[in-house]
This record gives C-alpha cells, structure tokens and sequence, in this order.
C-alpha cells in the first residue's frame, strides 16, 4: 500500500493496532494484553504530538519490546514494527 | 514412604548458565537446570504435574544465538547453550508481562506475585486509570468450588488437568480469542449443566486462586480465611481403596480446603469428588 504524505499516521497507525489487538489468539500474555494496551495508548496519543506525546511513546516502546522479544509467535513480535518505524522513521507525533 | 521412581540412566549434558558450566540430565527444561543451580526464576503457567504451556511468558530468559527470549519452562537444555537468566533484556520482559497481567488481572491472591511486582519494579498503574481489565464476576454455581475469573491469567492449567493430561473430563475449554478469550464450560453453561464431575483437579493446579474450594471463597469474603492459622495434615483418603494420599487443610479445628501432595505416587495431586469435597462427614459432631 502506498499512502502520499497527506494520510494522518496516527489513525493509520490506530487501524493497524486494532487489527493485531483483533487477531491475537490470547494463548501469550505479551501479546494478548500488549496489543490491547498498545491500541489504548496510541488512541490516547491520536492527536498529540511532541511532549505531549512523549510519555505514551516511551510506553510503546517498552510494551513493543517486552511483545517482540516474548510472544510466542509472529504476530505477537511484530505487532508492534509499523508503529515503531512511523515513530522512527516517518516522525509520526513529532 | 514416598517411593520415587528412578527411571533409567540419563547422560548428563554441559551448557553455560550464567556463565557458569553447569551439567543437567538430557530432557531437563531450562527451568530445572535453573532450579537445580539455586536461581529462582518466576513462573506461573508452569506446574509441577502438568507440561508446559510456555503461554505466561514470566520464566523468559536468554539463550545466546536465539532470535527472541526462550521460555525457561519449556525449552530444553542442550549441550554448549549459553543460557542467562538476569540480563536487562529478560528482566524488561519479566517485568512488563507482570505488568500487564497486573493491569489487567485480579492478582490478589496469586501467591509471590507481589514480591516478583516488585523485584522487577513493576508498575502496573502507568497504564491509566481506564485500561481495559477482565471485570468478570464470579460465578458461584454449585456448592463445592468457585470460578472468579476476574484473576484467571489464562494460563491453560485447568483446561489440561481436565483434559487429556489427568482427568479426560474435557467439561472445561478456552472460549473466545485475544483479550476475550475467557476459561469456560461447553455453551458457557453453568457448571452444573456441563460434563464436571467435581473432581477438583483444576482448583488443584490454579496458579491464581481463580478457582478456589467453595468454603476458602465464603472464608475470604468474611474475612476469615487466615492461612496463618491452618495446619496440613496429610493422610490417606477412607472411601476406597486406591489409598490416595489427602492433605486436609484445618482452620479452627474446620476442614476448610483439600489437596493432595503433588509428588505422590497415586495421585500426583489428583483426587475424585469424594477425596476432594467429601469431608463433611469428619465434622459432624451432632
């Protein structure tokens, strides 16, 4: 899929969240509650930017990295790849 | 007497734990290389009758080489693995997948938990006030044993006592998928209209307390369950004759809960309805 510069990342990145909330099986703790609080952080952040921003990203991140190193499968441990290279990468919330 | 069967001869492999050499029976898991060194690594889907689920993912450690963290509890120990218990990255998953249990989780009677929250300096508040939470009510359908499922962690235990690896009852099953996957009865019926025979053997392994004996639910809504004040007496069981082995648990001279000793022979902790729930008759004093 390609998106011009036009599409607000936030909620593309809220629509990928609930996905993966949606299709976690629920056999893994990282993933099975991970992606439900990742969904809830990022609706949180959905028109932050910067400071205000600051404190859930860092949240993000240390979910993200506790659900890509524990999970049991792939779903769970890239669960959170898109929001963390928009962050990275595309400077979404800046 | 406890009689311990040997087994055959197992040859003994070397891997690093810690850095220290160490040799472990070939088929041990991780997890008791670990115990058998003195570390105490936290687990809560693990049970010592039942084989790993690895589903809790709170016994994470490093294996050198390995992509992601290895579940200590499952994964087994093979020779020249370089295995660490402590690092940064194993502790950070500890600590957020007890985090997120305990955002989520009524873990109020989960023994230990409290002290792993805070080895790992876990804070499960920093999630917000309105995250999602389990909320269930428990369900108290029969006069025997409780289901709060408000503190179930979903950890597989109780599905498989029942099922293939003790009981071979299948009244219990996960139901649904992701956050709503909750433990239930065949059409979430009550448990009276479901294919339990009351044997206890989930209650036995509940690592949480979600499922707990009828009388230590009433107790700890009264305010009186006070482990404190119990004593164990272990004995043998008087109904028939297979001679299980039955640890009644005494509060004020009242059975209040039964349990059978995991490492018995006959039972390894599993008992029948009778052996389990029928004590009443040892208190009648009328």
């Amino acid at each position: 899929m390609a998106f011009d510069d036009s599409v607000p990342l936030p909620r593309l990145l809220l629509r990928m969240a609930e996905f993966f909330r949606d299709e976690s099986c629920g056999q893994c703790v990282p993933c099975r509650v991970g992606t439900v609080r990742q969904e809830e952080a990022l609706h949180r952040i959905v028109e932050r930017t910067g400071a205000d921003a600051a404190g859930d990203i860092a949240l993000l991140r240390e979910v993200g990295r506790a659900m890509r190193d524990a999970s049991i499968c792939g779903l769970g441990q890239t669960a959170w790849n898109a929001v963390e290279s928009a962050i990275d990468r595309l400077g979404a919330y800046e | 007497m406890t009689v311990t069967p040997l087994g055959i001869p197992r040859r003994l492999l070397e891997f690093t734990l810690d850095g220290e050499p160490v040799r472990a029976p070939e088929g041990s898991t991780i997890l008791d290389a670990c115990r058998a060194a003195g570390k105490d690594v936290p687990t809560l889907c693990e049970g010592d009758t039942l084989r790993p689920k690895n589903a809790c993912r709170v016994c994470v450690v490093e294996v050198e080489g390995a992509r992601t963290l290895v579940p200590a509890c499952s994964r087994k120990a093979e020779p020249g693995m370089e295995v660490r218990t402590d690092t940064e990255r194993a502790r950070h998953s500890r600590k957020v997948v007890l985090e997120l249990l305990a955002s989520s989780v009524d873990l109020s009677t989960t023994p230990r938990v409290a002290e792993w929250l805070k080895e790992y300096e876990a804070k499960p508040d920093r999630f917000g006030p309105d995250v999602a939470r389990l909320n269930e009510e428990p369900k108290v359908d029969n006069d025997l044993y409780v289901r709060d499922y408000g503190k179930c962690i979903l950890c597989y235990k109780c599905v498989d006592a029942c099922g293939d690896q003790w009981q071979n009852t299948f009244a219990i099953s996960v139901a649904g998928r992701g956050f709503d996957a909750r433990i239930a009865v065949e059409h979430d019926a009550p448990l009276t209209d479901s294919a339990c025979v009351y044997c206890g053997n989930c209650v036995e392994v509940c690592p949480t307390g979600a499922l707990s004996f009828k009388s230590e639910f009433d107790m700890r809504a009264a305010g009186t369950w006070d482990e404190s004040r119990q004593t164990e007496t272990t004995t043998v069981c008087a109904y028939c004759g297979v001679g299980c082995n039955l640890t009644l648990h005494v509060q004020d001279n009242e059975i209040v809960k039964v349990t059978s000793p995991h490492d018995n022979p006959v039972t390894h902790g599993n008992l029948c309805i009778k052996g389990r729930f029928g004590y009443q008759h040892v208190q009648n004093r009328g």
